[in-house]
């Protein structure tokens, strides 16, 4: 016969047992159940966004001619090469006058992996497309030559953006050197 | 069966034998009232700390599942109307895309017009010695040639007026000869109408 003494000790352990079992199935289905409705909440979310993108699409889009993508890639063409790049730009000069290669030191060079500052533009798009930088120096004495080098370069199909210029100002008639950086794009392969 | 016997001999002398002829059974136990009490607590415990929050989590889980299947339902319409108007959502990032980069195309010629008529309109004999626009960056970097040192005062004031012109920085100037040169920087606000 046990003492009344140690069965009251263990009826409060068995009690204190249940509670705590209680507690702890209480926390691991509570629990379960929780992470099934946050992911499916999640997914929500995830369907909302593709959702509010659809019908943003739909009603942008629904009434206009989409360009093919041919049509596209006459601004961002889809393969590079160098040569044919650099003859296309020789071609743009020789249709500014700028042609002289000796005479007016002209030198055209291209810059495969460009780099920019982070938080740019620039670089925003050079991550997501091949960026190409092309480099063109000369010598005038005119510098609305390089004016309407970047105006030529900018009215053309394919997408070439200045990224910067630099001269000295000809006071009378001394040839100084011109310096343009343009950037340009290529889809990358897929 | 009655199977416990004693014998012996009374206070007489006497010989006898005992038998006792109740039948052994054991004393039945005392029924113990914890065990009801322990089990009332687990089914209480129970009600309160896993059913009813677990009825009100079944409420939220077939409530999310309902809207789920709603969502999937308008997504899965909404992309048939997108096939059916084949609207290629690649094709057009890639337009947007497009249309954001050639955004890029400064208006460097305006820029260096703006300049030059800053420089002139601060000092009639002012120069632009040379010119670079940076479109990274969106600085114009421009060394400045004036008659007098006050007159870049005037420039920024000029330069802060145009449209394109975010901000104007001018260090103090350096004579040259009977001139004053500066090498003003100029952020370019591309977004100025």
């Amino acid at each position: 016969m046990l003492s009344k003494r140690l069965n009251d000790i263990i009826f409060a352990s068995i009690i204190m047992l249940v509670v705590i079992a209680v507690f702890i199935a209480r926390f691991f289905i509570l629990g379960l159940f929780d992470d099934r409705i946050e992911r499916i909440e999640e997914e929500n979310t995830r369907l909302e966004d593709q959702l509010a993108e659809n019908q943003q699409l739909i009603r942008d889009y629904r009434d206009e001619a989409l360009p093919s993508q041919a049509e596209l890639h006459r601004y961002i063409p889809s393969s590079y090469a160098e040569d044919r790049l650099l003859y296309y730009v020789y071609a743009q000069l020789e249709l500014n006058d700028i042609q002289d290669v000796a005479e007016r030191s002209l030198s055209v060079d291209i810059h495969d992996d460009p780099t920019y500052p982070e938080n740019t533009d620039f670089r925003t798009y050079a991550d997501q497309y091949d960026a190409k930088r092309v480099y063109i120096a000369f010598e005038t004495d005119d510098t609305s030559e390089a004016r309407d080098l970047v105006t030529h370069m900018q009215d053309l199909d394919q997408l070439f953006i200045l990224q910067n210029v630099r001269y000295d100002i000809p006071r009378g008639g001394e040839r100084v050197e011109v310096e343009i950086n343009f950037t340009t794009f290529y889809h990358p392969a897929d | 069966m009655p199977s416990r016997k004693y014998q012996g001999k009374n206070r007489e002398g006497s010989d006898f034998i005992h038998v006792d002829l109740l039948p052994e059974m054991k004393r039945p136990r005392q029924f113990n009232v914890n065990i009801i009490f322990i089990v009332l607590i687990a089914v209480s415990l129970s009600w309160l700390l896993i059913y009813l929050p677990l009825n009100d989590r079944q409420s939220d889980l077939d409530s999310a599942y309902e809207s789920q299947n709603d969502l999937q339902s308008r997504v899965e319409l909404t992309d048939d109307i997108i096939a059916t108007y084949r609207l290629d959502p690649e094709r057009i990032d890639f337009m947007n895309d497009i249309e954001s980069i050639r955004a890029l195309q400064g208006g460097y010629g305006d820029y260096e017009d703006g300049v030059s008529a800053a420089v002139l309109s601060a000092d009639s004999s002012g120069r632009l010695l040379d010119f670079n626009y940076n479109a990274v960056t969106g600085e114009i970097e421009a060394t400045v040639s004036l008659t007098r040192s006050l007159y870049f005062s005037d420039l920024e004031i000029e330069l802060l007026e145009a449209e394109f012109v975010d901000y104007v920085d001018i260090p103090a100037s350096e004579p040259d000869g009977a001139r004053h040169v500066s090498q003003v920087v100029i952020g370019v606000d591309d977004d100025a109408e």
